[in-house]
């Protein structure tokens, strides 16, 4: 029954008029109910009697949805077509208005960014300031990109012509790009630039290769080199093993047991190393970190970073590096992803592992370009 | 196939601890987080891990112009409200903020993209990988998408002096515009990237119609797709696409960017790829046996990120690695079910097998276009690699069948009284 009071919100953004006209027409129905009523016959007619009575039309489509929710076999309210034959119907039949209008209002609801969405899509939202002409800059990517969603709701609220056209039309010379899409998103698309200040300089072949730079290759870290002495014997285990399913530990997965395999695999992992542990900065990973702070730290650290939420406007960050003067800003990124979020995932995974998020703190950008590429998920739940 | 390719693996530790900054998506932490788990899986006893250079600023400006390579070595967080002019021309401050240690990071991710591409030229390994590179939106003269060095460029006018012609693959959610907008005009290096395409999403280039120009002319292929494509599809015609690419360019070294954003659950990304899917695709091209350099890129849901390049790792070392993540410093970050692989989301795929079959026929179409091997002259003998045949019974039925592969039909047309290629018809005149 969402849909329906999100429809009831829809209605009365349009303005509605005279309410008894719509009587005969609710009356009118009996078998062809809402699908092909009188009013509604062929598509010239359609697209007239749309034009002069759009808001009429939209309590037959709430009436319809309200008769879908109760008994989705209702057969008065009568059978959709197959999936791939939708665009090929006008927007006269009821069901067709609903579909529009569920595709509009997804969009609306991703703007609120309060969408319930799966613990694998929860940062899929769109930003509200997707839809606001001024947000964005000459310097983004964004702005050389086209019609806003806004403009695309309002036209589809107007039911202007274009969108009918689109929906009927099954042209193969359609552009590929507007094919699958409920209604056509003309943009202007990028040009690629071309010139000596973007493309890089490629010489002709020769068809003999040129020398080939030897000397800066990489260093080699591993395998270890052969004059370093490694004094002791590592038992081999097969590469590619994975985690075992029980351990000897008293209470299994507890944070004894947990912290346990971890040390002993960290103390395997350098005596296998050697060298290599340093040279490919394994000790500053993992929570070993924390090692170099005192417990005074951590906790000041903890503080600043609860008392310093991203919605109070302040970084963190600043007031971390200014409390934490005799620490680098290198030590105390180290720190953070180290030891601060594993802390917090590992309170995450106990308190609610259906629940889990290492970045929840902090949000995407507001401001144009990759960060602004909505990601518009319309998350189809059975509609019948 | 090859007995035992040898396999470079460049990692330098100090690129894990850069931080671009708060709010930013972008976290190089992630790649600790994937070192680790490699390391974890005991992979290393199979590869060479190297520490790559930290390239020169005259390496840098190979590809790119002097004066941005200049403004990046010497700007920093304290002096860059000094600057704002050259904070605009070269697209600095929002996506691709000014950080602390930002060239170094730079110079870091760089240099192990060309250390490897040397490593390949000297042939003293087969396969090359660098997964903190791929940053394949920069531009000659400006910064782009959180990429500020196009290691992927440098990389291949490394390789271009060893090689004839280079292949470069993308699958990155995003279009590879900086590396399509380099080699734009040229057809020594054909560039291939499938991308979401459409609704604004970042950068807005990549559309099917965008194929190259001059002598580059049908060396860009690009592969625009929609909201939610699924392993089988994508799959499918990366397969089909990238065979018939290889077949008909016949390079001399591969390179594939993998960014891990193409994945279900990816904070900026929207497709529905799981990481079997998106390996796939590396487990494909290395099956061409020619040498390869395997780079990183985009993903921004850092476990997902690490799970699956340390999955590719495996692949690219023949290696099936096992569900359960051994015990690691980060174990956490992969709990509660300390798994390998994610599941994919109950999201639409928008992308209809009649949009995709025309994606494809449109790719395979300007494919055509390229008779010969440019710039050497066509073998008599075979080309001493494999090309995985195609399982007839997997193709789709319902698509049509283009030109190329109607010719390599053996039957007959009229063989079989069905549809189209019926013969009967006559009767009816009769």
């Amino acid at each position: 029954m969402d849909l329906k009071l999100d429809l009831e919100q829809l209605l009365m953004d349009v303005e509605i008029g005279d309410e008894n006209r719509f009587v005969s027409f609710k009356d009118s129905g009996g078998k062809h109910y809402g699908f092909v009523s009188e009013s509604c016959v062929g598509i010239k007619e359609e697209k007239e009697l749309i034009r002069k009575r759009k808001k009429e039309c939209y309590l037959p489509m709430l009436d319809w949805v309200k008769r879908v929710a109760i008994n989705p076999c209702d057969p008065e309210i009568g059978s959709l077509p197959e999936r791939s034959k939708w665009k090929g119907y006008g927007n006269g039949h009821v069901w067709k208005q609903v579909l529009m209008a569920k595709e509009a209002m997804s969009l609306k609801v991703n703007a609120d960014s309060n969408a319930k969405q799966s613990i694998w899509q929860k940062k899929q939202k769109m930003h509200p300031d997707m839809y606001n002409d001024q947000t964005r800059k000459s310097n983004t990517r964004c702005s050389q990109r086209l019609i806003s969603i806004e403009e695309n709701l309002s036209m589809l609220l107007s039911r202007k012509p274009r969108v009918l056209d689109y929906c009927e039309s099954s042209s193969p010379e359609t552009d590929v790009e507007e094919k699958d899409s409920l209604w056509a998103c003309n943009y202007r698309k990028k040009r690629i630039p071309l010139g000596r200040a973007f493309q890089a300089e490629v010489p002709q072949w020769t068809g003999v290769a040129q020398e080939s730079e030897t000397r800066w290759l990489g260093t080699r870290v591993w395998p270890l080199e052969s004059n370093e002495n490694r004094s002791s014997l590592i038992e081999r285990e097969p590469i590619g093993k994975g985690r075992q399913g029980s351990c000897g530990c008293l209470v299994i997965g507890s944070l004894e047991c947990v912290r346990f395999h971890v040390a002993a695999k960290r103390s395997r992992l350098k005596l296998e190393l050697g060298s290599a542990f340093v040279k490919l900065k394994f000790d500053t990973m993992g929570e070993g970190v924390s090692l170099e702070w005192t417990k005074n730290e951590e906790q000041m650290f903890a503080g600043i970073v609860k008392s310093n939420p991203e919605s109070s406007g302040k970084s963190y960050w600043d007031v971390l590096m200014t409390s934490f003067k005799n620490k680098t800003r290198p030590v105390l990124v180290t720190y953070y992803f180290n030891v601060y979020l594993l802390q917090r995932r590992a309170h995450q995974n106990r308190v609610d592992p259906s629940n889990v998020d290492s970045d929840d703190d902090e949000l995407e950008k507001s401001t144009g370009s990759i960060l602004c590429s909505p990601k518009v998920h319309l998350k189809v739940t059975d509609f019948f | 196939m090859r007995s035992k390719d040898r396999i470079s693996y460049f990692y330098d530790g100090d690129a894990g601890n850069v931080y671009f900054g708060p709010n930013h998506p972008m976290k190089p932490h992630r790649l600790c987080m994937t070192h680790h788990l490699v390391l974890s899986y005991d992979l290393h006893k199979k590869m060479e891990i190297y520490r790559p250079h930290k390239a020169y600023p005259v390496e840098l400006a190979q590809f790119h112009s002097a004066d941005y390579v200049e403004f990046l070595q010497r700007i920093n967080p304290d002096t860059q409200h000094l600057f704002p002019e050259e904070m605009a021309k070269f697209k600095l401050g929002e996506d691709c903020p000014v950080f602390d240690d930002m060239f170094e990071f730079c110079q870091i991710y760089a240099g192990g993209t060309i250390d490897a591409a040397r490593r390949l030229n000297n042939q003293l390994c087969d396969i090359a990988i660098n997964w903190a590179g791929g940053l394949h939106h920069a531009k000659k003269c400006e910064a782009s998408g959180f990429c500020y060095i196009n290691d992927l460029v440098l990389g291949i006018l490394e390789l271009l002096k060893y090689h004839a012609r280079v292949l470069y693959i993308d699958i990155d959610v995003h279009h590879g515009d900086g590396v399509e907008e380099a080699f734009y005009f040229t057809d020594r290096v054909m560039t291939v990237s499938f991308h979401k395409y459409g609704n604004l999403f970042f950068p807005g280039s990549g559309d099917v119609k965008e194929i190259g120009e001059r002598e580059g002319k049908f060396y860009a292929i690009n592969i625009p797709l929609k909201d939610g494509i699924d392993d089988t599809s994508f799959t499918r015609l990366f397969k089909t696409i990238i065979s018939k690419v290889v077949e008909t360019y016949q390079p001399g070294v591969i390179v594939l960017q993998c960014g891990a954003d193409s994945l279900a659950g990816d904070r900026l990304g929207c497709f529905n790829l799981s990481i079997d899917g998106h390996a796939e695709c590396v487990r494909f091209v290395k099956k061409f046996g020619l040498p390869l350099l395997v780079t990183g890129g985009g993903g921004y849901t850092k476990e997902n990120v690490a799970r699956c390049w340390t999955v590719e790792t495996g692949v690219l070392l023949d290696t099936e690695l096992p569900n359960e993540i051994p015990d690691n410093e980060y174990i956490k970050y992969f709990a509660p079910e300390c798994s390998l692989r994610i599941p994919t989301g109950h999201i639409e795929n928008f992308n209809s097998k009649s949009y995709l079959g025309t994606i494809k026929m449109q790719v395979l179409e300007n494919l055509r276009c390229i008779q010969h091997a440019p710039s050497v002259q066509m073998q008599e003998v075979p080309p001493d690699f494999y090309i995985p045949d195609f399982d007839e019974d997997e193709k789709n039925p319902d698509e049509r069948i283009d030109q190329h592969t109607q010719d390599k039909h053996i039957q007959r047309d009229d063989e079989y009284y069905e549809g189209d290629n019926d013969n009967d018809h006559n009767m009816d005149d009769a």
